[in-house]
């Protein structure tokens, strides 16, 4: 487990030391605020607040920034070369695929932790105030979302770190990451496209969002989601982790 | 410049078993979304055959160099480890779908089924009903399927054996979602419907497209995926025979079976729908009304009840029972019928004293002449009822308009005896103001209409009144009365074509038998759901900090490490 910390406080820095993680950062807090203020206008003096109601959109925006952050995990060190050093390091392949993925998820959690400012305002809205029906922020379903954003972004960085082993390409990369996310979240509307509808079912049951739309957001833990994105993200580092392996004989 | 590359035996070899393998797999593929072994499939195994065997026939060196060599083991061992792998995990995860784990974090367990459904689920399970929860989800609604799920399932966990919960695609079972009584507008709605013992579900009376009195599946149509709507349907199912309702016969009253337009058949169809038992009472044949009556109706009676039939309602009605009269002029219908006269109610009826010394209403030897007609109906004795009283009842029937047919005149009573003083007597329908009640009515037969002043009822008219006992009474038993002076509003005719009179019908019957209160199942307090207030200049600060200065300071920080770094 050493090896693994070493390698992930090393990919943590590097993220910390590079621009491109603070303009992701910076990109992903004006979207998501803007959509915090939109979900803010909609609900006055109309509807309760939903502190869930953000997550909706960054789980869709992290479509689009979790491959940024995957796709130089491993390609990058193998186009440089570094890769080999790396691998005749007394570490363990598994340690290091490991070790990057959870220094990405670590990354990707601190920003869903900039996220909690939009809770704040919610429970200062609702809570430090005088009137009498002030509706009350209903915390299940902000924890839930959370816990299943959170693993939302583990599954997709996890297979962004694949898709990293996979090529020397940054860019073909998260090009292959984005667009296997895109279809595994269309997935969930398989059944207005797709004649079978055993097809349909099949492709839902892959679809990133069918697992946590209708059942994190909205407050509800079902234990098979958490074991999807789990099983996704183990799946994931595993394969990538005999990709990598692969390097030593082929 | 490099020479071009020689085209060898073995490369064509490669490239036939490269061809050979994909063949395979698209055949394989096609299979899998056809379903069945098309001309494709056929063609791509014919390829994929043929490919791989030359490969094999040109080169067999190479082939068996593939098979022994270190790329091939090591790859085959990774790619079986692999599959094993998430097989695994795949199995793992249809295990744990299959246990149905679920953790509702909702402040008031919105997903979670609250102590009054489990209650009614027990009870369900306690009388040995078994029911299903039928949901109607096309392809394109499998999203909204999987959240309506989340409740479902819970439903199908609580109930153990005695509620299964099936999914019907209405496109492409459609004659299996009709049975069900599917119709178009049902995508993504459910039913519920009662099984028998053999699992099948119950027949039920309905009305077929000839107005003949039929059988279906027993459906009760519930709405969206919400607790309310189907713990409703499942209370209504659990109360099914515990509310029973007598129609009188023996006095010329309307018939429950008759499917004719003048017949009751709708009223008996739409009690039975939902789970109400109806049985027929002559009053004359048995000592007293059975314990088991959650009301008695007289619907449409010809002859008056005799001193000892009224005996045994008043009898019924001490112990708390519930009596609705829906009761026709005296006269007319038979004049015109030719049939022998209609004496229900007379003057001198011993019901009509009963209820006029016991509850201060009665219904009086008049009919409703309407002075407009052309307002509305076109005929002086089809009254508008154009004043409706605050009422319970009335709370469905709003605007909705009533049609009635030769409308009898009622009166309460101004001065109250000390025992009408027990009661409450609440009107429930008036004429209008231009109507008059007639009181010759052997010259209304002979075809002379006109208003007397000194013999005949001004306007409005009181054709409805229900009454019950004082609040303060409220510990003793509860006796009440619906007295309505029309029974036509009820036939076949009517219920089939509008929609007031069903309402009418349905209120009256939830106010005689508590039905509707006992089915009703009312959901927790929500403080999360109260709308959301705050000012515009809250607002703009909100924007401020979330769009400008929060990413403003991450990204301020970004330009300073960069910096920081480049020095």
């Amino acid at each position: 487990m050493h090896s693994v910390r070493v390698v992930a406080r090393r990919e943590l820095a590097q993220y910390f030391t590079s621009p491109i993680a603070y303009l992701v950062a910076f990109a992903v807090l004006v979207l998501t605020g803007w959509q915090f203020n939109v979900d803010l206008a909609q609900r006055v003096g109309s509807q309760p607040p939903d502190g869930a109601a953000v997550l909706g959109s960054f789980a869709f925006f992290t479509l689009f920034f979790a491959p940024l952050l995957t796709m130089r995990l491993l390609a990058e060190e193998a186009r440089e070369g570094t890769l080999e050093l790396l691998l005749t390091a007394p570490v363990r392949d598994g340690d290091i695929v490991l070790g990057k993925f959870l220094g990405a998820w670590l990354y990707y959690t601190l920003i869903l932790g900039l996220t909690l400012v939009y809770q704040a305002i919610w429970l200062a809205i609702t809570t430090a105030r005088a009137y009498a029906l002030t509706p009350e922020l209903d915390l299940g379903p902000v924890i839930t979302a959370y816990l299943g954003i959170w693993l939302f972004g583990g599954a997709t960085l996890a297979l962004g770190l694949l898709f990293s082993a996979l090529t020397e390409n940054q860019v073909i990369a998260g090009f292959l990451t984005m667009s296997v996310l895109f279809i595994l979240w269309l997935g969930d509307y398989a059944g207005s496209v797709v004649q079978s509808r055993a097809l349909a079912q099949a492709i839902r049951e892959l679809s990133l969002q069918a697992h946590y739309a209708t059942s994190f957001l909205v407050g509800v833990i079902r234990f098979e989601d958490a074991v999807f994105f789990i099983g996704v993200i183990t799946a994931a580092l595993f394969v990538a982790t005999r990709v990598l392996e692969s390097r030593r004989w082929r | 410049m490099r020479p071009p590359r020689a085209f060898t035996r073995e490369t064509l070899a490669g490239w036939a078993g490269v061809v050979g393998t994909l063949a395979l797999l698209a055949g394989g593929l096609i299979a899998l979304l056809a379903r069945e072994v098309t001309y494709g499939v056929f063609a791509c195994v014919l390829v994929g055959a043929a490919g791989i065997a030359l490969w094999m026939w040109a080169a067999p060196d190479d082939l068996r160099a593939w098979l022994a060599g270190r790329p091939t083991r090591y790859g085959t061992t990774s790619v079986l480890v692999s599959a094993v792998f998430i097989g695994a995990i795949a199995y793992a995860y249809v295990l744990v779908d299959r246990a149905n784990i679920t953790a509702d974090l909702t402040a008031v367990q919105r997903y979670s089924l609250n102590a009054p459904t489990l209650e009614v689920i027990d009870q369900l399970a306690a009388r040995g009903f078994r029911v299903r929860i039928v949901g109607f989800f096309s392809r394109a609604r499998l999203r909204q399927q999987e959240a309506a799920d989340i409740l479902l399932r819970q439903y199908e966990a609580a109930g153990g054996d005695a509620i299964q919960v099936q999914y019907i695609d209405p496109d492409e079972q459609p004659d299996v979602a009709a049975l069900y009584g599917y119709q178009p507008g049902y995508d993504g709605t459910f039913m519920l419907t009662l099984l028998g013992e053999d699992g099948t579900p119950r027949p039920r009376s309905t009305i077929q497209a000839d107005g003949q009195v039929g059988t279906a599946y027993f459906t009760l149509y519930l709405g969206g995926a919400n607790e309310r709507d189907i713990t409703t349907g499942l209370k209504t199912v659990a109360s099914a025979g515990a509310f029973k309702v007598y129609f009188t016969s023996g006095h010329g009253e309307r018939d429950l079976a008759l499917a004719a337009d003048t017949g009751i058949s709708r009223l008996f169809v739409s009690l039975d729908g939902q789970g109400i038992a109806v049985a027929s009472l002559s009053l004359a044949e048995v000592d007293e009304v059975p314990a088991d009556a959650s009301a008695v109706l007289i619907v449409g009676a010809w002859d008056d009840f005799s001193a000892q039939e009224v005996e045994r309602l008043a009898a019924y009605l001490e112990r708390g029972g519930r009596l609705g009269i829906f009761a026709d002029p005296p006269l007319i219908e038979a004049a015109i019928s030719g049939a022998p006269g209609n004496t229900f109610l007379n003057a001198d009826s011993p019901l009509n004293a009963y209820l006029w010394d016991e509850f201060g209403v009665r219904a009086l030897d008049a009919l409703v002449i309407e002075t407009m007609p052309e307002l509305v109906n076109g005929s002086e004795w089809l009254p508008i009822l154009n004043t409706i009283a605050p009422h319970t009842i009335m709370s469905d029937v709003r605007d909705e308009p009533i049609h009635t047919r030769f409308v009898r005149p009622l009166q309460i009573t101004d001065l109250p005896t000390e025992r009408q003083n027990a009661y409450v007597r609440e009107p429930l329908l008036y004429t209008s103001a231009q109507s008059f009640g007639e009181t010759a009515l052997s010259d209304f037969v002979e075809g002379r209409i006109a208003y007397d002043p000194g013999a005949d009822l001004p306007g409005p008219l009181l054709v409805g009144v229900t009454v019950r006992r004082q609040l303060e009474f409220q510990h003793e038993v509860q006796p009440r009365l619906v007295l309505i002076g029309d029974s036509d509003i009820f036939k076949n005719e009517y219920v089939k074509q509008v929609p007031g009179n069903v309402y009418l019908w349905t209120d009256i019957l939830d106010w005689l038998t508590g039905f509707a209160d006992a089915i009703t199942f009312t959901p927790v307090n929500d403080p999360t759901l109260l709308k959301l207030a705050v000012s515009s200049g809250e607002r703009n600060t909100i924007a401020v900090i979330t769009m400008i200065l929060l990413p403003g300071a991450v990204l301020l920080t970004g330009g300073v490490v960069w910096w920081y770094r480049r020095r």
